[in-house]
């Protein structure tokens, strides 16, 4: 824990300051007592000495008194005295505190002891020359001594203290010394202790305010050293792991774009037709395998003109270039075979609808167009194979009928007419058949060009007025004004209106009209129709007039039922729809929808592009 | 004496069909059931007029014309096909066939055809042209009749002088416009031709021929090869 460290850190200098002040309060403790003691005692004993020397020197004086006449006085003082020595005497010797004083207090004890006994002598006697000779000879040598002695006392207590005084003086410079080595023994433990604090929370700090820079400017690979478990530990710990838990998310997210990438990758180079990816300038920034194939075999590194100014267009902002049929392939010569290549168009958008690019994807169509091949080759071989024996029995009927040959009777001519119209019929679906088959292989030949609907319902009407008037019925065009050109194969259209108008024509009783019309359309293409007052078409079997072989049950159409499907083919060569509104009792409406034409500029440029 | 008809079709009913609708017509008709037989017949005897099948086992229709020009047999033809099967009708009229008729025939078709293949090859010959063109004022059916037996002849550039003068006379002639620009391009006048086409496609829309040429020259144009036989404007 970083608390205990810091405690841990700040514990010696506890321990250094404890230390050192129960060290100063001993000493000053000690230094305090010893003097305390030293100068009570030897002072006493310099008291008792010296207390000692004038007693002593009165009760000499005493004597002297006594000497010279005053008895009286004499008496009295040595009275007074012998107690104040005798007290002192006691004093010094219960206060021995040096070597040498004990034998010197007893000295003086000893030699007092004396000389009170001589000075008891001296006081008995009478004689004055008795006294004199007892003061001279015995008496003032001893009280010199005494004298002596006691100032010996006195001058080794006062050495003593001198000697004391030194020693405590001494001992002050001393823990002077010790107190001054502890403080920098302390500042010393104080400095080491920031130094670590410094290594021990700074640096960490620091190294986690760097990592969280590095981190923050994207480096995930930041690892800060746990070099502890305390706070800073953990949360070293704690932001390792949030660096981690980032690097794994970014490995993570870096994994699946790669993931996203390798597979976006091997998807196109697994992809049969060839993709280029174009930069907004129109220049190919990326392309597959099956794209580097196309272009090695075409010898060219750049698209083929016609697909290129396609990009160009949707990278220009225009819609994207989505062709529905083969009819948009474009037909190249590679390895010396034609092959059919189906441009498509796909303009990369940001979020605001901005094109940034655009992908190109050239699909080998050439299977579907042999397909087509084959299968229009198969529609000739059979109606050729079906249109040689129908040859002999169409020729052979009108040969009878003719009657050069010789003359039918009623009968036979009923029977013949009979298979003659069906043998027509046959014919009729026929040609049918193959109309379709070409109309829906062929539509890659349509020579689309811009025509006025009016243009297209006036032709229809003129040209088909005859179908109408031979069962007696009228038709009558209607067109709006201001409709848009749209782009058309005229004949075709022309077939497309024929077929609904034989239609209608044939379901009209004598006497009815049919009119042709062309109206503005809802999506802005032209609605062409043709409606009839004939029957009507029953709701249930309205989806499936379109129908190749459809027929309505239970009418007796004595077609093949496939001018409608021609009449839709024809409609879906051209982009557009078929479709039919009817009641019954009240009439049919049929109609196709085809786009308007597109602005001149562009209907050229896609006109270059059509086959 | 009678015409003399030379039927080529591989069909035995077809032949006696073909055989019965034309006797009736007063013709006297030979028939070969093979390109090779017929090769034989033509050697051996002078036909009118030859009814060829396109498709016959062996040897079709344009290989048996090959062979007859490669041997200078001048007989014309009428080359019966099937629908959507037209020849190339460039490689077709470089071999002088541009009468045919599509199955299945009615016999008053290939009677129609038959007698007016005869009647171009029987009628006085017009003045050759362009040699005589400034002092040549005919019917410019008649021109239009004497292109197709140039044609039959091989002889395009006397074909092309009597279409240009038909033209010239009434240019309504869709089968003239159609005509000449085949010719065109046979000659590689891709240019031309188109325009032929697209006279005869003005002067009627519903003029199949042309539009067929039209749409084979189109493909032709744009993308160097096309499916689209070449018409020659007779009734398919």
């Amino acid at each position: 824990m970083l608390r205990n460290r810091i405690l841990l850190g700040l514990a010696p200098i506890f321990i250094l300051l404890i230390a050192m002040g129960i060290y100063a309060v001993s000493l000053f403790t000690k230094l305090g007592g010893a003097i305390d003691v030293i100068l009570r005692e030897n002072f006493r004993s310099v008291l008792a000495a010296q207390n000692m020397k004038e007693s002593a020197e009165r009760m000499d004086s005493a004597l002297l008194f006594a000497l010279v006449g005053e008895e009286e006085r004499g008496r009295q003082l040595y009275q007074e005295n012998f107690p104040i020595f005798r007290k002192n005497l006691r004093i010094e010797l219960g206060n021995i505190t040096l070597p040498g004083e004990q034998e010197l207090a007893d000295k003086v004890a000893q030699l007092h002891d004396q000389y009170v006994k001589r000075a008891e002598g001296f006081w008995a006697s009478t004689d004055l020359n008795e006294r004199r000779r007892l003061y001279f000879e015995e008496m003032l040598p001893t009280f010199t001594v005494i004298k002596d002695t006691a100032n010996q006392i006195l001058v080794i207590n006062q050495d003593n203290m001198v000697k004391a005084d030194r020693e405590a003086r001494a001992l002050s410079a001393q823990s002077t010394r010790y107190m001054i080595i502890a403080l920098g023994g302390g500042l010393l433990i104080a400095a080491l202790f920031a130094a670590r604090l410094q290594k021990s929370i700074l640096r960490p700090i620091r190294a986690l305010t760097d990592s969280s820079t590095e981190l923050g400017e994207g480096n995930l690979d930041q690892v800060v050293p746990v070099l502890s478990h305390d706070e800073l530990g953990q949360l070293a710990d704690a932001f390792n792991k949030m660096a981690g838990k980032l690097r794994a998310y970014r490995q993570i997210t870096g994994d699946q774009i790669l993931q996203a990438r390798q597979m976006t990758e091997i998807t196109f180079s697994a992809f049969p037709d060839a993709i280029f990816v174009l930069s907004q300038d129109g220049k190919i920034d990326f392309k597959n395998p099956a794209a580097d194939r196309l272009l090695a075999k075409m010898g060219k590194d750049y698209l083929p003109s016609p697909v290129q100014s396609e990009a160009e267009r949707v990278l220009k902002g225009g819609e994207d270039f989505l062709p529905t049929n083969f009819a948009k392939a474009l037909s190249l010569r590679i390895d010396d075979k034609e092959t059919f290549i189906l441009p498509r168009v796909i303009g990369m958008r940001d979020e605001h609808g901005n094109v940034f690019g655009a992908a190109v994807v050239l699909q080998d169509v050439t299977r579907f167009h042999l397909l087509d091949e084959v299968k229009t080759n198969l529609v000739s071989t059979v109606s050729h194979e079906l249109k040689t024996p129908l040859t002999s029995v169409r020729m052979g009927l009108h040969l009878l009928l003719e009657e050069k040959i010789g003359a039918l009777n009623p009968k036979q001519t009923e029977l013949l007419l009979a298979a003659r119209e069906d043998s027509e019929r046959l014919l009729r679906m026929i040609n049918d058949l193959l109309d379709l088959a070409r109309i829906e292989s062929g539509s890659r030949r349509m020579s689309l060009k811009r025509h006025s609907p009016n243009e297209l319902v006036e032709k229809a009407v003129s040209e088909l007025t005859d179908v109408a008037e031979a069962r007696d019925t009228r038709l009558r065009s209607e067109v709006d004004a201001g409709l848009p050109e749209v782009s058309v194969e005229p004949q075709q259209i022309f077939h497309a209106f024929s077929n609904l108008v034989s239609n209608a024509v044939k379901y009209s009783r004598p006497g009815e009209e049919v009119v042709v019309s062309a109206r503005r359309d809802g999506d802005g293409g032209v609605r062409f129709s043709v409606r009839d007052h004939g029957p009507g078409i029953p709701l249930q079997y309205q989806p499936r007039m379109f129908e190749k072989f459809f027929r309505v049950p239970g009418s007796d159409s004595r077609g093949a039922g496939l001018g409608l499907a021609i009449t839709r083919e024809i409609v879906a060569a051209h982009d557009g729809r078929v479709g039919v509104d009817s009641q019954s009792g009240k009439g049919s409406e049929f109609y196709f929808v085809l786009p308007a034409a597109e602005t001149p500029a562009r209907s050229a440029k896609r006109e270059s592009k059509k086959r | 004496m009678n015409k003399q008809i030379l039927v080529v079709d591989d069909e035995r009913n077809v032949r006696m069909m073909y055989r019965t609708a034309l006797e009736t017509e007063g013709f006297d008709v030979t028939e070969v059931d093979s390109g090779s037989a017929a090769v034989e017949k033509f050697t051996k005897s002078k036909f009118d007029v030859a009814v060829l099948d396109l498709r016959m086992p062996e040897m079709g229709g344009l290989d048996l014309l090959e062979i007859m020009r490669d041997k200078n047999i001048t007989t014309p033809t009428v080359i019966i096909t099937a629908y959507g099967d037209v020849p190339n009708a460039v490689k077709a009229m470089k071999l002088g066939a541009i009468d045919f008729l599509a199955k299945p025939v009615t016999p008053l078709q290939l009677r129609t055809l038959l007698n007016e293949v005869i009647q171009r090859h029987t009628v006085p010959s017009l003045p050759s042209l362009p040699r005589t063109a400034p002092k040549f004022r005919g019917d410019p059916s008649l021109h239009l009749f004497a292109a197709k037996r140039a044609i039959n002849n091989r002889d395009f550039d006397e074909a092309r002088g009597h279409l240009a003068e038909a033209i010239k006379q009434n240019d309504r002639m869709i089968e003239a416009h159609n005509l000449l620009g085949v010719l065109f391009e046979m000659k590689h006048e891709y240019a031309i031709a188109k325009q032929c086409y697209g006279r005869a496609i003005a002067i009627d829309s519903k003029y199949e021929p042309a539009q067929q040429n039209m749409r084979r020259i189109f493909d032709l144009f744009n993308f160097g090869s096309s499916k689209e036989p070449v018409n020659l404007g007779e009734e398919l």
